[in-house]
């Protein structure tokens, strides 16, 4: 009688997470693609042309759509790839964001990371990842940001987290990977690079910001 | 002698006494329908393993699971299933990361809730006694879950440097001229790179299951089976910068062509091959130096 007793609680408690599971509503897109539009051909002083070469930032198979520009500054390229991921719950797609900077040939990358105030410096700087590619005798530095709506995330693990949380919650699971590369120059020229990648980045963050905002 | 085989047959009359064969029938059907609750979590762990080679070693995660647990029918048929309500808890714990998991789309804490759940189960239907045979089998599950992506990746990254810095250090002990840069080893004839293929981090999963599995066949102290678990990813490790020092030696000695060894092409193969022999030879250090303290 007792273990029947305790048998039927575990049925139970095991119904009650298949309901749970079956009666979740279906996951949406809450970001309208042509909203990576709106990062415009001039930021600031840049002016930019479309298309990046993929040797320089590969293109993710899963990506949804990609808004991918080459911008001047006198002296200063930047290649600026802002890519919409949807459908994020999809267990096959957890592990596809993986092609964030080339990897193919480089004999060295080297982790870096940089505070940058996206927003105006209203809520302080945010710590963004970088690395620095080695291929040969090149050097190419990538920065790069994870956004869901304007909510900005350096960490990997943390934009896990808050993707969890929106796709439990809101049933919404869109989120943008925002590249930024440019040429580096030697060792002792990181922070000139660095500052290169951080005078664009707030443009494209306010960019994108208005739009996902809506 | 006598006293002895009769104390064993009273304490297993009483324990037949206890258990009913009802009460293991209402285990049985609560692990069924845990499997059937988590058979869409099942599912997308035997996509994975049958799409990645490194991961292929989950189809034979449950059959030595089932294996451990034949092995302990004896133990188990003999402790009495009298329930405990700790397993609750722990059911409750399982379902909350179940649907976190599957909900969030996060398939790793899902899967992580599987072996929690049936673990909560066999300790609220069967009890303790029961869950303290049991519990090794199901926590083996452990090692059929894949790693998440982002943490496999960055140890993968490291590990290549690791190695490429260990086998350039080696092949300069063994008189080969040779400069590492980053993951690249360029030796006077040829430039070789220690690909993510050439982790052994992937593998480390598989290897550790091996160790526990090798570890729990036989009888020995627990402390001989803890160091064998936690010795096989060194030992796979190890067994990798080996690997890669021969390819290495045989490239710069042979050219390009010793790049098409076997050695080098069945690179996971060679690898879990030489754990296996590392581990028996340090089983038997071991076992050696337990009966010589014993005796």
């Amino acid at each position: 009688m007792r273990i029947g007793w305790r048998l039927g609680v575990t049925l139970i408690l095991f119904a009650a997470g298949a309901i749970v599971l079956r009666m979740a509503p279906p996951v949406k897109s809450a970001v309208n693609p042509v909203s990576l539009y709106a990062v415009p051909l001039t930021l600031g002083t840049w002016v930019g042309v479309e298309g990046v070469p993929e040797e320089i930032l590969p293109q993710d198979p899963n990506e949804k759509i990609s808004v991918r520009r080459t911008y001047r500054n006198g002296n200063h390229l930047a290649w600026v790839s802002v890519a919409l991921f949807v459908g994020q719950d999809d267990d096959a797609r957890r592990a596809s964001i993986n092609k964030i900077y080339p990897q193919r040939g480089a004999s060295l990358i080297e982790p870096v990371s940089f505070a940058v105030p996206l927003d105006g410096s209203a809520a302080g700087p945010i710590t963004l990842p970088a690395v620095i590619v080695h291929r040969d005798s090149r050097r190419l530095l990538v920065a790069y940001w994870h956004q869901i709506g304007n909510r900005v995330y350096g960490n990997e693990y943390r934009f896990r987290l808050a993707l969890m949380r929106d796709v439990i919650f809101a049933r919404r699971a869109d989120a943008l990977l925002v590249r930024i590369a440019t040429p580096a120059g030697p060792a002792t020229q990181v922070a000139d690079d660095l500052a290169v990648v951080a005078g664009l980045a707030p443009f494209i963050y306010a960019a994108l910001g208005q739009e996902t905002a809506k | 002698m006598n006293r002895a085989a009769a104390g064993e047959k009273v304490v297993t009359d009483v324990a037949l006494r206890v258990t009913s064969p009802l009460s293991w029938l209402a285990l049985g059907v609560a692990a069924a329908a845990a499997l059937g609750l988590y058979a869409p979590v099942v599912a997308g762990m035997a996509a994975e393993w049958s799409e990645f080679p490194s991961l292929s070693h989950g189809f034979a995660i449950p059959l030595i699971s089932a294996y451990l647990l034949w092995h302990r029918r004896r133990l188990l048929a003999e402790a009495p299933v009298e329930g405990s309500i700790a397993g609750l808890p722990l059911i409750i714990l399982a379902l909350g990361m179940l649907v976190i998991g599957s909900l969030g789309g996060e398939p790793f804490v899902a899967r992580l809730s599987l072996p929690l759940a049936l673990l909560g189960t066999v300790l609220f239907l069967g009890g303790t006694r029961v869950a303290r045979h049991a519990w090794v089998p199901i926590a083996y599950l452990v090692f059929m879950i894949p790693l998440p992506y982002v943490t496999l990746s960055a140890l993968t990254y490291r590990s290549q440097l690791f190695d490429a810095e260990l086998t350039a250090t080696a092949l300069g002990w063994l008189g080969v001229p040779v400069l590492r840069d980053g993951v690249m080893l360029h030796l006077p004839n040829i430039t070789l790179e220690v690909a993510a293929d050439c982790s052994s981090v992937p593998a480390i999963a598989a290897l550790l299951a091996l160790g526990g599995a090798y570890a729990q066949m036989q009888p020995r102290p627990t402390w001989i089976r803890v160091a064998l678990t936690l010795s096989a990813a060194p030992l796979g490790l190890l067994s990798n910068i080996v690997r890669l020092i021969v390819t290495s030696l045989s490239a710069y000695y042979l050219g390009p062509v010793a790049l098409n060894n076997v050695i080098h092409k069945f690179n996971g193969t060679t690898v879990f091959l030489a754990t296996v022999v590392l581990l028996v030879v340090l089983d038997a250090l071991l076992t050696r130096s337990w009966k010589r303290a014993a005796s």
